[in-house]
């Protein structure tokens, strides 16, 4: 097994003093090479989650631990993040934004240039290399970032709506491409979602969050084998599952239920 | 042909239309045509005596006194001596006010401590300070250079701890996330993050710098163009007066340009500099 979090329980503090309860109570384990999609009502704890497995946040209470070793800080060796927001680095070209990681581990420039080429001919951005990020659009520049991921060759990715704030096409479009990546790179992978469809086209394994306190409300096993084609969608699986998920997230009292 | 090229280059569809080349030159033409009607009407005025010519000098007299101006020994040292206090002044306004900017905006106790003073040094005069430095560091060029610094610094430190706040979170966060040491993240993201605010910075230093060694040497007898202004007042030679002002004026506008130059190289990634590098100044 990859990930385990035991009793996780994560409290914020505002500015104010006011004490944020944002998670409790999550026990989750996530096997090698298992895609695991987490969705759940917005400020449910999502990002908070993400963070607190890749060491980004140190949680109130409970521990990560990734194959056996607890995590306390980030390393993006064991677990690299791909952020909603648009973050590469707008100073740098393409190339050094996908090969920064390796820059910041002191690596040589010429090792560097290597991988972050490699990564960005995987995710079909090679010619692309010497522009800079404000040259590309908002898909491409999450697939620089899925670059800057995998140039880490991380047991698990980790993924916070890494497709959240482009438009529907470009997201289908540019999910089917990732998920082939992703399938095919047979690593770990947690991605953080609000798209229902989503959410089960790649998924092993559903975890669904209830509203704040977030915490687990039901995991779903998605039985059809990946990597999947497009037609996967049409089965009944898919439906019962985006189904049951619509009822989970858009009925309030049937995410209270599966709580208890 | 250059406004048929700019017909062809402008894309069907073009959200981002570029017709600012020809209404440039054009705005340049005008800008010419005023500064030569002004020259003119300058001329007229002081050829028709609606003016003293012995206070005002008219444009041809200036340009016949150009060559006897860079015929005069003493202008030539003049001119040396304040590049020299200039270069210094500036070197020393941008170096220390980076440094100063830096710790004031990263260290919130300095922060806290001289952000207020700093600001209120800028609102004020800063020539009330020239007893002070002639107290300190006596009569000579060495003091226009400190007092040149001087000027320059608090403009150079304010902009830095401006720059600095231009550092974004979400970049911060994958420096920590992909493992940058500090060392990292003040080169690769702290660093190019806050430059448009150090070249801000720098932009003013250059100013106020040079503003602060001519000021100097204008109301102390230290050599240089100042000093020289005062010469040329004093013996009544207007036409010589203005044409060390021209001097000073073509210098700024030098180092202006030398400095936007190399502003634009480094700053190939910002979305304005792209287009200030298009439109060819
Ligand atoms: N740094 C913080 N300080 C205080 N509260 C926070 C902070 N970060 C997040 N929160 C709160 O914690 C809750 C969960 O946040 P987040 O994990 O970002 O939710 P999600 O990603 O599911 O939308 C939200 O209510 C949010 O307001
Ligand atoms: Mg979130």
């Amino acid at each position: 097994m990859a990930l385990q979090a035991k009793n996780l329980e994560v409290t914020y503090r505002t500015a104010g003093g006011r004490s944020v309860p944002a998670l409790t109570d999550i026990n989750l384990e996530i096997a090698d090479r298992e895609f695991v999609t987490i969705i759940g009502p917005s400020g449910c704890g999502k990002s908070t989650l993400l963070k607190c497995f890749g060491g980004l946040l140190s949680p109130s209470r409970g521990e990560v631990t990734v194959n056996g070793q607890p995590v306390t800080e980030p390393d993006p060796n064991r677990a690299a993040f791909v952020f909603q927001d648009y973050t590469l680095l707008p100073w740098k070209n393409v190339l050094d934004n996908a090969a920064v990681g390796l820059h910041f581990a002191g690596r040589s420039k010429a090792e560097g240039r290597a991988k972050g080429q490699e990564m960005l001919e995987l995710v079909g951005l090679d010619e692309f290399a010497k522009q800079f990020p404000r040259e590309l659009s908002g898909g491409m520049q999450q697939r620089v970032a899925v670059a800057r991921a995998m140039a880490m060759d991380p047991d698990i990715l980790l993924m916070d709506e890494p497709f959240g704030a482009l438009d529907e096409q470009t997201r289908q479009k540019l999910g089917s491409e990732m998920g082939r990546i992703l399938t095919e790179t047979e690593r770990s992978v947690v991605m953080v979602t609000h798209s229902l469809d989503e959410a089960v086209f790649w998924a092993d394994r559903i975890i669904v969050l209830s509203a704040r306190p977030g915490r687990i409300a039901k995991e779903i096993e998605v039985k059809a084998p990946r990597p999947r084609s497009l037609s996967f969608i049409g089965t009944d699986e898919f439906a019962l599952i985006r189904a049951e998920l619509f009822r989970l997230l858009e009925v309030p009292s049937a995410m209270a239920e599966a709580s208890q | 042909m250059t406004a048929l090229q700019e017909v062809i280059q402008v894309p069907p569809t073009g959200k981002k239309v570029r017709r600012r080349r020809p209404s440039q030159s054009a705005h340049r033409w005008v800008l010419l045509a005023v500064v030569i009607a002004l020259l003119v009407a300058w001329e007229a005025v002081s050829r028709l005596e609606w003016v003293n010519p012995m206070f005002v000098s008219r444009p041809t007299d200036i340009f016949a006194a150009i060559p006897d101006v860079l015929g005069d020994e003493k202008a030539v040292d003049a001119l040396t001596t304040t590049g020299t206090s200039i270069w210094w002044a500036i070197v020393y306004a941008v170096i220390i006010g980076i440094v100063g900017g830096y710790l004031l905006g990263s260290v919130q106790v300095l922060r806290d401590a001289f952000y207020g003073p700093v600001n209120f040094i800028i609102g004020i005069p800063k020539s009330i300070f020239i007893p002070i430095f002639l107290l300190a560091f006596g009569i000579n060029t060495q003091t226009a250079i400190y007092y040149g610094a001087f000027s320059g610094i608090f403009y150079v430190m304010i902009n830095v701890v401006g720059g600095l706040d231009l550092v974004e979170d979400r970049h911060m966060m994958v420096a920590r996330a992909y493992g940058a040491s500090w060392w990292y993240r003040v080169r690769d993201i702290v660093l190019p993050a806050s430059t448009p605010g150090v070249f801000a910075g720098i932009w003013y230093g250059i100013k106020n710098g040079l503003q602060g060694v001519l000021i100097f040497e204008l109301f102390i007898s230290v050599g240089g163009l100042g000093s020289l202004i005062k010469t040329y007042t004093n013996r009544l030679e207007i036409d010589r007066v203005f044409v060390v002002v021209l001097g000073i004026a073509v210098i700024s506008i030098v180092l202006g340009e030398i400095w936007s130059a190399i502003e634009r190289r480094l700053s190939r990634w910002r979305p304005s500099s792209t287009a200030n590098a298009d439109t060819g100044v």
